[in-house]
């Protein structure tokens, strides 16, 4: 497939039909970067080069030099279980310094919240359409308001002996009508926030929501600098043995407290913002 | 008269002078004169250009010893024209050499291509599609400078070729395919384009004997111009072919 092709063929025709095209794009990729071990920095490396020649390839197919199109991102289900979920982790990393880096790049976050094939890879068939109706929303509020979709991702992090404070980027609520990700490291975490004290775990005791804030209490005090200390979302590791169940894939309780929005596709299920896959390690002494 | 960037579907363009307006020397970077900033530049990443001052005009000498290239202008079709020198100092050998390549297939013909080829005495220049399979060739029998312009088209599936945007040669069509586009348009491949890597091969720098040329200007749109904007097109070339004396 030559996707540059395919921009200049798809707005030729729209022009020729007397419409003025637009270019827009959805990027779910990275199971076979993690298959293949990629390293996080090429694949963000790859990931720049690419979305940021698909953005000219976009402006010149349009024949407006100065259009910058947007790009939204999502972060795959598991990709591959290699390393114990690092090569998982360092896509989904990756992933998330495109979206920070690239102009006009939307962060629509995680895909765990729609149900998932058995194979923890894919989602089902409906929740591909189901996905599909959430990045639309976002390019429509894009193309009418100008305004950039912004995902529910952890802001800060306080540290005081065994108590840490997370700071989400809008007031969250705990939502366990599906236990996503509740079967991983089940001893150690606790909603699908996991701590790591220079890279070993410490069994997270308690939660408590607080609007923006959740207070946490640690089964211990850490041991490490403060510098060595991270609290991670939604991105368990997985066994190698496939498991079926949302409780079985990486993802986590928490999403914000605002309203969904019911799909179209399938008006019972209520769309929400979930806590995307995040690692945050600039942690704060409380 | 008009230039290039007025004409509708002007997509991407080079002026091959070492002028700061033109050329970033920091960076070895020829700066895309249809609008779309560094993105679209022509970079050398290969060796350092050459350029020469020819009949009055600052120009780059290709011969292999420095190359790069950038983005793919027309992944689809379209049209491109070249103001260039072709030169040949041989005696009467048939020699080819790729100015530009479009795609990253090992074996040569396997990509689109502008190729110089000297056959019996004529220097012919060819717009051609992989494998040859839907082109064009604008022969001349001596080294002087020519404005030639060419264009692949999917619509009517025929290559077009002309020195002054008024008479128009073309290609038979190809047989119709609506399954795939590859053999009209300049490349299958999303990569961009080579330039000045006249053996293709990418860790060269070797001079080929007796074939090179001078390298004044190169222009991309995304449409058959020929057809499409004959009127703009025409008077481009005009343009062209003025500034250089033609």
């Amino acid at each position: 497939m030559n996707p540059n092709a395919i921009l200049h063929r798809l707005c030729q025709i729209a022009r020729e039909d007397g419409y003025d095209p637009e270019a827009m794009f959805y990027t779910a990729h990275g199971e076979a970067n993690a298959a293949a071990n990629t390293p996080e920095s090429e694949y963000y490396d790859l990931g720049m080069e690419y979305y940021g020649k698909m953005q000219l390839y976009a402006a010149q197919a349009m024949r407006k030099p100065g259009y910058l199109a947007p790009v939204v991102f999502t972060y795959p289900n598991q990709s591959n279980n290699g390393d114990a979920g690092q090569r998982d982790i360092a896509i989904k990393a990756a992933i998330k310094r495109i979206a920070e880096a690239l102009p006009n790049a939307i962060n629509l976050g995680p895909i765990y919240q729609w149900p998932m094939e058995s194979d923890r890879v894919h989602p089902l068939p409906a929740s591909y359409v189901m996905r599909g109706e959430a990045v639309g929303k976002v390019l429509k509020e894009y193309a009418t308001f100008g305004s950039i979709y912004q995902p529910l991702r952890i802001i800060d992090v306080t540290l005081n002996g065994t108590e840490f404070v997370a700071t989400f980027s809008e007031p969250v609520v705990r939502d366990d009508a599906v236990p996503y990700g509740q079967s991983l490291n089940a001893a150690n975490a606790e909603d699908g926030m996991e701590w790591f004290d220079n890279g070993t775990n410490i069994a997270i005791s308690t939660l408590v929501y607080e609007g923006w804030r959740v207070r946490g209490t640690l089964a211990s005090v850490p041991t490490g600098a403060v510098e060595q200390q991270a609290l991670r979302v939604a991105s368990q590791a997985t066994p190698a043995t496939l498991m079926n169940g949302p409780e079985n894939n990486a993802g986590s309780l928490i999403r914000a407290q605002s309203p969904g929005w019911p799909s179209i596709f399938d008006p019972s299920y209520i769309n929400y913002k979930w806590a995307m896959p995040q690692s945050y390690n600039k942690v704060r002494q409380g | 008269m008009i230039p290039a960037r007025d004409v509708p579907s002007y997509v991407q363009g080079y002026r091959f002078s070492d002028e700061p307006y033109f050329y970033d020397a920091d960076r070895q970077a020829f700066r895309d004169m249809a609008g779309y900033g560094d993105r679209a530049e022509l970079l050398i990443d290969v060796g350092s250009p050459i350029f020469e001052t020819i009949d009055g005009h600052r120009c780059l000498k290709l011969d292999n010893t420095f190359h790069g290239g950038g983005i793919m202008p027309i992944p689809w079709h379209g049209s491109l024209v070249t103001v260039c020198k072709p030169m040949y100092s041989g005696a009467g050998t048939t020699v080819s050499v790729y100015p530009l390549l479009f795609g990253d297939a090992t074996l040569l013909s396997s990509n689109g291509a502008v190729l110089v080829q000297h056959f019996g005495g004529a220097r012919r220049l060819y717009f051609t599609s992989p494998s040859f399979a839907l082109n064009q060739v604008d022969a001349q029998n001596n080294n002087g400078l020519r404005v030639t312009g060419f264009a692949l088209d999917q619509e009517t599936r025929r290559a077009y070729s002309t020195k002054d945007g008024v008479t128009i040669s073309t290609s038979s069509p190809l047989a119709t395919n609506t399954h795939s586009g590859s053999s009209v348009g300049p490349s299958a491949s999303s990569r961009g384009f080579r330039f000045g890597n006249l053996d293709g091969n990418p860790e060269s720098t070797t001079p080929p004997a007796e074939l090179y040329l001078y390298m004044h200007e190169l222009h991309f749109f995304s449409e058959n111009i020929w057809t499409k904007y004959p009127n703009e097109a025409a008077q481009m070339m005009a343009s062209l072919r003025a500034q250089y004396g033609l």
